[in-house]
């Protein structure tokens, strides 16, 4: 049952195609993060989903209502799709309180406001100022005044940059919890992994080129749908592979692996085959895979390693001390067997 | 509504350049045997002199007008100088001076027979006049520096108050001096905005009339006065406005392509120090602000209240008055109309308008850099055309069309600039809350923006009070204001009458600018 | 925002008053005309008492516009046919001159007027009518100057005074008309050897005659030519100052220059009989002294008692022969060659 739809939509900035046919499909309550590499147009879909940018083409409904289609344009104020912006943007010449109540629909009671006040934990601030408050308090009485207006949709576009590390993690919980509660259904634009990791049902990760792909944490870690994924999630690696057709393989310098027969590779074409650090496991015999440790990155609950290998793509790999099965020195060498599968996928 | 925007955009564009237009167009086209005689005239033997008296002019104010405004604002805003708000608004107050006030008590106190040579020569024995001309280029530029540096000092406060401090402090932390800060990282921030202060002080020298009148310095403007009330040849008049109306027009395209409208807010703390000043440093820049004050507050002000005192049984009466009631009623009347006006442009303009369509608004500007008495004369031409008597029954809607045409620009420049730092972001935050565009005007812009549209107004106010040419030649009958009674007076050379209405003008002006200061206040302490 | 919306209110409301104060474009001329609007570049202290004495003599009210008189031409001009202007006053012969040039001015048949106005006082054609005299003459400073120095106009052309003399700007109408005279009298070329002589001795030139005056007291310069007016009224601040006025061109010359304030009927005016009614009384014995007397000039009958400051300056004999229209006929020429000399 999708709630939210977004098909084929397509916006130009300027003479660069910025969105080129995306589509996704939200069910009612799911919690979505859109996560991907600055200016690749995450906050531009936001804005042609609030309806602040009109699309070029494409269509997007909420229930079953449509917003956009073709020449029919539905103007931000009819939408109800909720928007809390990096900015927060409170009014500067509201209390707290006026600010949550801007965005109520006529009829609405005052018990509400206590509802949303209680909700962000800020009832004991209602009548302060927006430069009053630290960042977070910004950031939730931001919250409150977007569900005030009872949205069907709500947009955040990286709602917890420029907070401390620690209220990061508090707040996007917090914020979890009330979206759950009232079982609002969410598009989250992020930059951070962990944020898109914990809070989002599904996410989406959207590269430069337009490209995307959608699913959950698990899909998109293990099968991902381009180069840019992997790169961006920082899933695995690739090494080199010449493809036989006959035997549907791509023959590497450690071995032969068999590939998923994702698209239509020619025989004896050059193909980077995926490895996701989750298939390699210390080599208990000989190695499929040499790796030294160029790099020593210690950190609060693990340790990072920089290794790097012959043959494969790219600089070098980045996994932590679980991965590689305990605590190394700068400079070691350590040999990796891959974990059996059935195929691997592998990109032109 | 945004075909509206579009009408409403051209109508105001056509309105503003279609008399001009037409002015333009019948003295080129119509000529009359002594018209022809008069510009060959005016071509032979003035013009060379005309070009370059004005060049140098404009130069030499301009410089001087940056280099105070430079040191001013750096004191104001890089250092630790005492009464930091007494010396800004001591900075700020010589914009009550009309050019022509601070011309005439300048050339009133320096001539030869003016009081300060006559108290040289009376106690030192020494000719002040030998060293020292008043009606020099030096003379003249050095008197309107001192009335316009308060521009400079204006833009280049609010440009220092833009920088990061962070910046500053990168720049110390690598060992940097405060003066290599200032010259090599600050002075290249704040480059746009001395572009276009030197600009707008390059505009008012060309366009002023009264104060090279005093002087008897001869720029384009008094000679196109001249060719028009001396030579009776409007024809010659016009064409010769063409030249620093074009002139003026390239100075706008040059200010547009340097000014950038800066859409964060970083604001300089308001503590923060650059350069630490020593007691003794401390001392030798207040006294040295001091004297220039001196100069280009207290003297003025006192030479025009001692005069004024001098004149007041022989001059003042009831009629003054009636002179003071004119004068705020017509400049009130004629800055709350203008500042409507121009809220409705801004306001759709941010609705409807990409870039490339804001150029356009160039046109509207154009009226600030005309003299005032050929957009008076083209709006007459326009009336007379349309057979319209607007002498006697509208009487003062022809002023009121002059001012629009001549200061449009004046408030649409600061409202549009005070609009764009509101974030598109917060109109687009009311939307998803369900409010239309003019809910969001009503509830999110306009009390965000009330402090600097009541300062916008109050600017305009102050500008309208000073204008004099417009309003001399479009003044309904038996109205005058202090701006028309001043050239009365000084044209006869009648310096002691004058100064009663001046002295008015600059009460009226220093009211206008403390309530200005004051809104600003508020809106710094809102937000 | 609520007081300015009042104050326009006010404003409004005045505008209105204003507006219906003023004759309509439908009244005849043979209506009689409780009214009369006067274009002006004779300054509104000058006028407004002569002003009121006429309406309390006759009840016509006369309402004026002040301004320059090419602004105040300009808008005649503009007006055309339905300009409520019904006399044009200007206060040099060179501007009546222009407005004569540009058709705007009723040739006027007036026994009154032309029994008032001596020949040379007023226009060839009638257009317009000289009300009060003012002359143009030599001013000196009475420490650093005899008497028996000065002579003429064009004596002062003289190296004699050589860095002793204060002019004011050739800009000026006053100065124009005064050097139309002189090419009347002495030729073109002569003209201009006596304006350039002029230039040469000159210290420093003024936008006033005011300043002119000053300059002559403080020492900075001997001699100056100013209307006798301004010299009056310096006088009047302060009778210490050490300056006197001398006349020229006595012995064997044309007298000095002698220049009016006068006016004339609009062409376009709806009530000519009472505007010409007006200037007749303007020009009468009586209106003269308060007239003339008011800014120190001399009515157009010397016989009719002066002020007290005019007669102290004396009499002189005036250049009668020169008759004003003149003034404007050679403007031109007067400030081509002016320009010419380098005459600022």
């Amino acid at each position: 049952m999708s709630y939210l739809k977004i098909e084929n939509l397509s916006f130009d900035y300027g003479s660069i195609n910025l969105i080129k046919e995306f589509s996704l499909e939200l069910a009612v309550g799911e919690i979505h993060c859109l996560l991907g590499p600055s200016g690749c147009g995450k906050s531009t879909l936001l804005n042609l989903m609030a309806g602040f940018l009109r699309p070029r083409q494409g269509k997007i409904s909420i229930d079953d209502v449509v917003l956009v289609k073709d020449h029919f344009f539905s103007p931000p104020e009819k939408r109800q799709v909720g928007v809390v912006f990096q900015e927060h943007c409170l009014f500067p010449h509201l209390t707290v309180a006026e600010n949550i109540k801007f965005g109520f629909r006529g009829g609405e009671k005052q018990n509400y406001l206590k509802e949303l006040l209680s909700l962000i934990q800020l009832t004991h601030k209602a009548k302060s100022f927006p430069e009053e408050l630290s960042g977070g308090e910004q950031q939730r009485v931001a919250i409150a005044r977007a569900l005030a207006n009872r949205p069907k949709v709500l947009l955040m576009d990286e709602p917890f940059s420029g907070l401390d590390q620690d209220l990061r993690i508090k707040l996007r919980r917090e914020i979890k919890k009330i979206l759950k509660s009232v079982n609002l259904t969410a598009l989250i634009v992020t930059h951070s992994q962990d944020e898109a990791v914990e809070m989002g049902d599904r996410l989406t990760v959207l590269d430069e080129t337009g490209a995307y792909q959608s699913g959950n944490i698990q899909e998109l870690l293990e099968r991902p749908n381009s180069v840019n994924v992997v790169r961006f999630l920082h899933s695995g690696f690739f090494i080199k592979g010449l493809f036989n057709g006959l035997e549907q393989r791509a023959l590497t310098h450690n071995g032969a692996l068999a590939v998923a027969p994702l698209a239509n590779f020619k025989d004896r074409e050059d193909l980077k085959v995926f490895i996701p650090y989750t298939a390699l496991r210390p080599a208990l015999g000989p190695p499929f895979l040499q790796a030294t440790i160029i790099n020593r990155y210690p950190g609060k609950w693990r340790t990072t390693y920089e290794l790097t290998a012959e043959n494969i793509i790219g600089d070098s790999m980045l996994m932590d001390n679980i991965q590689i099965g305990g605590e190394f020195d700068l400079g070691e060498s350590i040999g990796f067997d891959l974990k059996s599968q059935n195929n691997w996928i592998a990109f032109s | 509504m945004k075909s509206f925007y579009r009408f409403y955009q051209y109508v105001l564009i056509f309105l503003v350049i279609a008399p001009i237009v037409f002015l333009c167009a019948q003295s080129i086209l119509t000529n009359s045997l002594s018209d022809s005689e008069t510009w060959r005239f005016i071509l032979d033997h003035m013009l060379v002199g005309l070009v370059k008296n004005t060049a140098l002019l404009m130069l030499a104010t301009v410089f001087l007008s940056i280099i105070l405004g430079v040191s001013q604002a750096s004191l104001i805003c890089l250092t630790n100088i005492p009464a930091k708000k007494i010396l800004h608004i001591l900075f700020i107050l010589p914009l009550i001076f009309p050019l022509y006030v601070l011309a005439f008590v300048y050339v009133g106190s320096f001539t030869y027979s003016g009081s300060i040579p006559v108290f040289f020569r009376s106690f030192f024995n020494f000719d002040l006049t030998a060293l020292f001309a008043i009606k020099s280029t030096m003379g003249v530029a050095m008197v309107f520096s001192l009335a316009l540096a308060p521009y400079v000092y204006l833009f280049l406060r609010a440009a220092f108050l833009r920088i990061d401090e962070k910046l500053i402090f990168s720049a110390r932390s690598l060992g940097q001096r405060p003066f290599k800060i200032l010259f090599g990282l600050l002075m290249p921030q704040i480059r746009p905005w001395i572009y276009a202060s030197a600009i707008l002080v390059a505009l008012e020298v060309l366009c002023d009339f009264g104060g090279v009148s005093v002087f008897n310095y001869d720029t384009f403007s008094t000679a196109i006065y001249h060719s028009w009330i001396g030579l009776f040849s409007l024809n010659t008049a016009v064409k010769l406005s063409l030249i620093p109306g074009l002139f003026a027009l390239l100075l706008y395209f040059a200010n547009n392509f340097f000014y950038r409208t800066y859409k964060n807010e970083t604001k300089l703390s308001r503590s923060f120090v650059l350069f630490e000043l020593t007691f003794i440093k401390k001392t030798i820049l207040l006294m040295g602000s001091l004297s220039y004050c001196f100069f280009s507050v207290f003297f003025p002000v006192g030479q025009i209240f001692i005069w004024a005192s001098s004149a007041l049984s022989l001059e003042l009466n009831l009629d003054y008055l009636l002179i003071i009631a004119h004068t705020l009623l017509i400049s009130l009347g004629a800055a709350v109309f203008i500042a409507l006006l121009s809220l409705l442009l801004v306001n759709l303009q941010r609705n409807y308008s990409s870039q490339q369509d804001r150029s356009i608004t160039i046109f509207v500007k154009i009226g600030y850099a005309l003299p005032g008495s050929i957009i008076a004369i083209a709006l007459m031409s326009v009336f007379s055309l349309l057979n319209i008597n607007f002498f006697a029954t509208f009487a003062f809607i022809a002023l009121l069309f002059a001012y629009l045409v001549r200061f449009f620009s004046v408030a649409f420049e600061i409202q549009s600039k005070a609009y764009d730092l509101i974030s598109k972001k917060y109109d687009w935050t009311s939307y998803s809350l369900g409010k239309a565009k003019f809910k969001t005007f009503y509830k999110v812009h306009l009390p965000i923006l009330l402090p600097t549209l009541i300062s916008s107004m109050i600017m305009l106010l102050l500008e309208i009070m000073k204008e004099m040419p417009m309003t001399l030649m479009l003044r309904p009958f038996g109205v005058n204001t202090l701006a028309t009674k001043i050239y009365e007076l000084t044209s006869e050379g009648e310096w002691e009458r004058a100064s009663i209405s001046a002295a008015l003008l600059i009460l009226l002006g220093a009211l206008t600018i403390f309530l200005s200061e004051y809104y600003q206040t508020k809106k710094n302490e809102g937000l | 925002m609520m007081r300015s919306m009042l104050l326009l209110c006010f404003l409004f409301l005045h505008i209105k008053a204003t507006a219906t104060a003023t004759p309509t474009a439908t009244a005849t001329a043979t209506a009689t005309a409780k009214e009369l609007v006067v274009y002006t570049s004779r300054k509104e202290h000058l006028i407004k008492d002569i002003f009121q004495q006429y309406t309390q003599e006759t009840g016509v009210s006369i309402k004026y516009k002040t301004g320059s008189s090419a602004a105040l031409i300009q808008t005649i001009k503009l007006e055309g046919q339905n300009s409520p202007a019904d006399i044009f006053m200007a206060v040099d012969a060179g501007s009546l001159w222009h407005a004569t040039n540009e058709n705007l001015l009723e040739k006027v048949n007036s026994g009154v007027l032309k029994i008032n106005v001596p020949n040379h006082l007023r226009d060839t054609q009638g257009t317009w009518y000289g009300l009060s005299i003012r002359a143009r003459t030599i001013v000196y400073n009475t420490k650093k100057v005899k008497e028996s120095e000065l002579s003429t106009y064009e004596n002062l052309a003289h190296k004699n005074w050589k860095n002793r003399l204060c002019l004011r700007t050739s800009k000026k109408v006053y100065n124009q008309s005064l050097v139309a005279m002189l090419i009347y009298e002495l030729g073109l070329v002569k003209a201009k050897e006596v304006v350039a002589g002029w230039v040469d001795n000159t210290v420093e030139i003024f936008s006033n005659d005011t300043a002119v005056l000053k300059a002559i007291a403080s020492g900075q310069c001997d001699v100056g030519i100013v209307n006798t007016y301004y010299y009056g009224r310096l006088l009047k601040k302060d009778a210490k100052l050490p300056l006197k006025l001398f006349w020229p061109n006595q012995k064997d010359s044309y007298g000095v220059h002698i220049n009016i304030s006068g006016a004339g009927l609009l062409k376009n005016s709806k009530f000519k009989i009472a505007g010409l009614k007006f200037l007749e009384w303007l020009s009468s014995k009586k209106a003269q002294a308060s007239f003339a007397q008011i800014n120190m000039e001399y009515p157009l009958d010397f016989t009719v008692a002066q002020s007290d400051e005019t007669a102290r300056w004396g009499k002189f004999k005036a250049n009668t022969h020169f008759n004003l229209t003149h003034a404007g006929k050679l403007q031109k020429e007067a400030i081509k060659l002016m320009q010419e000399v380098k005459y600022k």
